[in-house]
């Protein structure tokens, strides 16, 4: 209803469509206050994460990540699982937490020390179904889920999107001390995966109706003509509920920053957190960490599914250069950039065509096949 | 005194006029007559330089009959002898019987006419006729004389007109129904009666006692020479009411407006003291008030949502207005229940000798009026007026596409009739209705509503008390309907009514008191919100926030004191009391806790008219004015104010979906103070009028919003809002030329107002604790507003406005949470947006000035923004491609070029 209301303003707002890059005086950011980003995950399934870093100036784009901080979770019956740092500001423990303890969360870093109070875990009902529609410019992906026992009501999603990309041309050779060869059977270079986390704070809730159920929450979006559809794509949806405390916080982060803009935007509001500094009681601490289980689903789509998808990129201009093999390979010699993309049978020479038509790692993606495809 | 009668004021006109000028045959010959026939012959030589002498023989009076025949001269013998020569209808030589009545004496404590404003009186008395009041015979020296003054073209009662007597300092106007009651000395006198665009007029009267005088005045038609002299000098320093702006509905048309359409309150911010958050919003705020805090009247009826198109049009047609007034400081003690201004505005009562009307056709609206009198005896006048939008053709060239699909409706009629069933009584009736419409994207609509009527009835009981007993309902509501996803599709409501009932009294003893006493009852109910399933798919759950209801009663009395000719005082005193009532559930909170749902304790269920909640207390409104000299004034005035109704928003405009709330136990009626004072003058004769007002303003009570607040469907706002106390301060400085081919004003003003939370359970600060900027704190304001009339058919307008930027809350950091960049926000209000600052200039051309023609016809062009500058309204934040974007919103970004044709028969 929120997005309905602020679509209407819309009108008001844009009726001679201007709107402007506008650009701050830059200012120092208060390099003290810590950025706490992770959630406590009981019953396994993904492994407990969380990620320390400092405020930073606004057109700064490096993070400043916080090395040499201890975190651990304590559990109510006293047990510790401390997390190790595996690379600057990212500390981690993949041990299951069993569901049926309280848990908090305790930071030293800089010489403070961060809390958050003793929260029970949310048993987060399963996903129902992740369904998708296609209509004029876009896929759209929406997540349905209930909880039979109307208890959740909040909830968060996560998602990361895998897809297959393919090169302009299957090539079998590759170019080696300046020979041209066939390459050993299974490494190809052709179809390659690529992953996206989701860059959006992605959070629903059913307070409004009698049941507790979501129904077509809009997930994800594939804009007409990406290529994550050229061929197949899945999408892994991760589902946390959450408390009122918590989906408020995240509702407040994404008003602050995901707003459009319009005449009636409320002010931009102080977040607020469930991180406390116990030595240092005006030290300020942005975030706040859930308790939770995590319930996954995936889905697939074909390309053959869609209508009207374009199934590569038109616009790359791929043209191959047939040459004898000899003059194949002189060439490649003196054009590091090319590769050998097919043979042609009648007559026995080579087209060669750049790199990036033949490689497929070369447009992102790894070309190792993920254990789920 | 001898020398006040009639017969000395032609002597000491005609008396020897002969001296030092040419001699014409006539001089010569009342030469020889006055020796010859022993008699003193009296006459203007200019009347009589062309009359050829004829006959010499007979009598003096066949000689004077013969040579007076046909020049339109005439003549006549007094008692004693003499002889004048004159020009038109015969006078009365003798003196009025009874004149020398009762005490000889009390003619000392009359102000004596000099010699030089007897031939004053001479030359008006020969271009105007005396008019008699009252008859003979009364008791004592003074008479009261009452009347309406009118537009003599139309027969409209014309507001705020002055009357004074030659002479004399002293002074009325005339009030809201263009009647008038004054007090003056028996005897002659000449009334100068004027009013803002029209031909100020000389009346002479000959009062013998108390009467009635209807009084028309011409309207001011420009004549091909220069502009002719209007509106009386003086009226801002004269007049009582300080911190009062008074526009005329010819000063809102010479101000150019978007889309060529004449806009009331896009005028309004032209004045000091008035200013708005941005372009395209429904309230202004005038002296650093919130925009809840104004009340606006059309015809006493209150229109809660004043605008169309989210504030690009004002909901009130200018055609059917006759002036507005907009009250800043010395508020009257008959108006209440907001703090920071009343905005009176008042339409016609239409024209009462024959029908005419006006149209209008521009790029987005129409508009028509009409206006006349109805039956035969012209006793029942009406007016009315509508509008309408065809701007959907608009929308179509929209870049966005989700705007391109939407269609836009709005339109406004209003009705007003006016009976005299008696000289005594007079009744009026006035209807208003506005509606707009937004369908945004095929599935959203947003609709809104105001209806308004009202019934009033004047009752003379004297000359000097009258009573005006008015009732009405005034409503407004809103619904947002959504149906993008039929599981979600939902209907939600607000809607807010009051039934408002006033008895005025003014009571004008004599020319020294002006009292005013009345008392007023406003019955409110409204609907904070309901959210119903829109269909049978929908799984929306419907909610309803319990109705509020509470009376509102007030009684006031009030006297204008003429203490001197130079000091006059303005005392008013108003109690108000104000009472929650049931059906209705209240929580109870632990005490000494952040109101919140975790700090419950009980709820209380209330039956319905038990008294929930009470509220009461007195203001006072007290104003002076001390006159320096003629030219310049002095005025101070202090009022306290109390609020009852509020407007729930936590958005820096107001928003389709903000809501009124009343009070209650927990959210208390807002008190404001305002000390107030100004200097106005009138230097030289450039007629100028210059004024400088400063102020002080507190406020207590007012609401300010807990982060992340939930307003809308929200039964118990207690828990999201915090109380804070405000000031605010200022200087306003206007340089206004009134008159001229070149006209217009100038303003500056000057304020700050700051915010500081004042609530000890609130939970949560804001800037720490000290002041911060509202919202609507800009610094430094300026305008001007500027005609220059070419000829009679060719004018142009040029309006200029520059203000600093509102206050924003700014970034100040960023840091990376769920997958992007987010952005750490400042202290509330710390920074400011880019200044704001904007021209339009429009020219006016008219296609013909015969007044004879039947149907007139103008056009006016222009184009708005000239600049170009695109004022941002928002400046805000978005997460692009993992990177914090910045952008800026304006509404108006380029200049926009407009026509309007307008038609008036």
């Amino acid at each position: 209803m929120r997005r309905r209301l602020i679509l209407l303003t819309l009108l008001a707002g844009t009726l001679s469509g201007c709107r402007e890059d506008f650009i701050l005086p830059d200012t120092q950011a208060d390099a003290s206050v810590l950025v706490v980003e992770g959630d406590i995950v009981v019953g396994g399934g993904v492994e407990n994460l969380i990620r320390l870093t400092r405020l930073r100036n606004l057109y700064q784009p490096n993070e400043n990540p916080v090395a040499g901080a201890r975190v651990d979770i304590l559990a109510g019956n006293g047990t510790t699982w401390p997390l190790t740092e595996r690379s600057p500001g990212n500390y981690a423990s993949n041990a299951i937490l069993p569901a049926n303890q309280h848990y908090t969360l305790r930071i030293t870093a800089g010489g403070k020390t961060y809390e958050t109070p003793s929260q029970t875990p949310v048993i987060t009902p399963t996903i129902d179904s992740l369904t998708w529609s296609q209509d004029a410019s876009n896929i759209r992906i929406f997540v349905h889920t209930r909880d039979a026992t109307n208890q959740t009501r909040q909830y968060r999603w996560k998602h990361i999107e895998t897809w297959e990309s393919r090169a302009w041309y299957e090539t079998y050779f590759d170019f080696v001390n300046g020979s041209i060869v066939t390459r050993p059977v299974g490494d190809q270079i052709y179809t390659c995966w690529k992953n996206a986390s989701s860059a959006a704070i992605l959070i629903g809730n059913s307070r409004s109706l009698d049941k507790d159920v979501i129904s077509y929450q809009p997930i994800a979006a594939i804009a007409k003509p990406s290529e994550k559809v050229y061929v197949r794509y899945s999408i892994l949806v991760q589902q946390m509920g959450i408390t009122q405390e918590a989906f408020d916080f995240w509702d407040i982060l994404r008003k602050n920053t995901e707003l459009t803009g319009t005449l009636f935007d409320p002010q931009p509001s102080n977040l607020p957190t469930n991180i406390r500094c116990t030595n240092d009681p005006k030290a300020k601490v942005i975030g706040y960490v859930s308790v939770g289980t995590i319930t996954e689903k995936r889905l697939f789509i074909l390309h053959s599914a869609l209508d009207g998808w374009p199934n590569r990129n038109q616009a790359l201009s791929c043209d191959a250069f047939e040459f004898s093999k000899t003059q194949a390979e002189n060439f490649l010699r003196n054009n590091p950039s090319y590769l050998p993309a097919y043979f042609i049978t009648a007559g026995g020479g080579f087209g060669v065509a750049p790199k990036g038509c033949v490689d497929c790692r070369l447009m992102g993606g790894s070309n190792l096949k993920p254990l789920f495809w | 005194m001898v020398r006040r009668t009639l017969g000395i004021c032609l002597l000491s006109g005609l008396s020897a006029t002969t001296l030092g000028q040419d001699r014409s045959p006539f001089d010569s010959l009342v030469n020889v007559w006055e020796k010859r026939h022993q008699v003193s012959i009296r006459y203007d030589p200019r009347q009589t330089r062309g009359l050829a002498i004829t006959e010499q023989a007979g009598s003096l009076d066949d000689i004077l009959k013969n040579t007076l025949e046909g020049s339109g001269l005439s003549y006549l013998r007094d008692r004693i002898g003499r002889i004048f020569i004159f020009r038109g209808a015969p006078i009365d030589p003798q003196l009025p019987k009874g004149f020398f009545a009762d005490n000889p004496t009390s003619p000392a404590s009359t102000p004596a006419i000099s010699e030089r404003q007897e031939n004053e009186a001479f030359i008006a008395a020969h271009a105007n006729p005396i008019q008699t009041i009252g008859n003979r015979g009364g008791q004592g020296t003074n008479a009261t004389i009452t009347g309406y003054v009118r537009d003599a073209g139309s027969g409209e009662p014309l507001a705020s007109a002055s009357i004074t007597i030659e002479g004399n300092s002293g002074g009325v106007s005339t009030d809201a129904f263009g009647f008038f009651t004054m007090t003056v000395p028996k005897g002659r006198h000449a009334l100068k009666v004027s009013s803002v665009g029209m031909k100020e007029a000389d009346i002479q009267v000959n009062v013998l006692g108390n009467g009635r005088i209807d009084i028309s005045i011409q309207e001011a038609v420009r004549s091909l020479k220069a502009a002719v002299v209007v509106a009386r000098k003086g009226s801002n320093v004269r007049g009582m009411q300080m911190g009062v702006e008074k526009l005329s509905i010819r000063a809102i048309r010479q101000i150019p407006a978007v889309m060529g359409e004449t806009d009331i309150l896009r005028s309004l911010l032209t004045l000091p003291g008035v200013t708005s958050v941005g372009e395209g919003t429904v309230g202004y705020n005038v002296r650093g008030g919130a925009a809840d805090q104004n009340l606006l009247l059309l015809n006493d009826m209150t229109v809660f949502n004043p605008t169309h198109l989210f504030g690009f049009f004002s909901a009130v047609d200018p055609e059917v207005v006759r002036g507005l007034e907009l009250y800043k400081s010395a508020i009257p003690e008959k108006y209440g229940g907001r703090l920071s201004s009343i905005m009176d505005v008042t339409t016609r009562d239409g024209n009462n000798k024959k029908i005419t009307g006006t149209a209008g056709i521009g790029p987005l609206t129409g508009k028509f009026t009409a206006e006349g009198p109805l039956g035969k005896n012209k006793k029942t006048t009406f007016i009315t007026g509508g509008r309408t939008t065809y701007s959907n053709w608009f929308l179509k060239y929209l870049s966005d596409a989700s705007l391109r699909k939407s269609r836009v409706n709005f339109g406004d009629i209003i009705l007003h009739l006016g009976h005299e069933i008696s000289p005594r009584d007079r009744l009026y009736a006035s209807a208003y209705i506005s509606h707009d419409d937004f369908r945004l994207n095929a599935d959203s609509t947003y609709t809104y509503q105001n209806l308004n009527t009202r019934l009033k009835w004047r009752h003379d009981f004297t000359d000097k008390l009258y009573l005006v007993l008015s009732s009405g309902i005034d409503q407004y509501h809103y619904s947002v309907k959504g149906r993008n996803n039929p599981r979600d599709a939902f209907d939600l409501r607000f809607g807010i009514r009051q039934l408002n009932t006033k008895a005025d009294f003014r009571y004008a003893p004599d020319n020294r008191h002006d009292l005013s006493f009345g008392l007023q009852h406003i019955s409110y109910q409204i609907q904070p919100g309901r959210l119903l399933p829109r269909n049978t798919q929908s799984l929306v759950t419907p909610r309803t926030v319990e109705d509020e209801q509470a009376g509102e009663s007030s009684a006031y009395v009030g006297d204008q004191y003429r203490a001197s000719n130079k000091l006059s005082l303005q005392a008013g005193f108003r109690y108000t009391h104000y009472r929650l009532n049931g059906p209705g559930k209240y929580y109870r909170y632990a005490p000494g806790q952040p109101r919140s749902d975790r700090s419950v304790v009980d709820s209380v269920t209330y039956p319905a008219n038990q008294r929930i909640q009470t509220y009461q207390g007195p203001e006072i409104r007290i104003s002076s004015r001390y006159l320096i000299d003629t030219r310049t004034s002095l005025k101070l005035s202090f009022n306290t104010l109390r609020q009852y109704i509020h407007m729930v928003t936590n958005t820096t405009a107001i928003s389709p979906t903000d809501i009124w709330k009343l009070s209650d136990p927990y959210i208390r009626p807002q008190i404001g103070r305002q000390l107030s004072l100004g200097i106005y003058t009138q230097p030289g004769d450039k007629e100028l009028e210059l004024s400088l007002e400063a102020y002080y303003k507190t406020t207590r009570n007012y609401l300010d919003y807990k982060s992340g607040a939930k307003l809308i469907l929200n039964e118990a706002i207690e828990r999201d809002v915090l109380n804070t106390k405000g000031k605010a301060y200022g200087i306003e400085a206007l340089i206004k030329k009134p008159q001229g081919k070149l006209n217009g004003w100038l303003s500056y003003t000057w304020l700050r107002t700051l915010l500081q939370v004042d609530d000890p359970i609130a939970g949560e600060v804001i800037n720490g604790g000290n002041y911060y900027p509202a919202n609507f704190d800009k610094p430094h304001i300026a305008s001007l507003v500027a005609n220059y009339r070419f000829n009679q058919r060719v004018s142009i307008s040029l309006t200029s406005t520059y203000s600093t930027g509102r206050p924003v809350t700014y970034p100040l950091g960023v840091f990376t949470m769920g997958g992007s960049s987010r952005v750490y926000y400042s202290e509330r209000n710390a920074f400011r947006i880019p200044d704001f600052f904007r021209t339009d200039a429009s020219m006016l051309i008219e296609n013909s000035h015969n007044l004879r023609k039947k149907v007139h016809t103008s056009w006016t062009f222009g184009i708005y923004n000239i600049t170009g500058r695109n004022n941002p309204y928002s400046v805000y934040f978005v997460v692009n491609d993992r990177q914090i974007r910045g952008y800026q919103l304006s509404v108006f970004a380029s200049s926009i070029p407009f026509a309007t044709l307008n038609l008036k028969f």
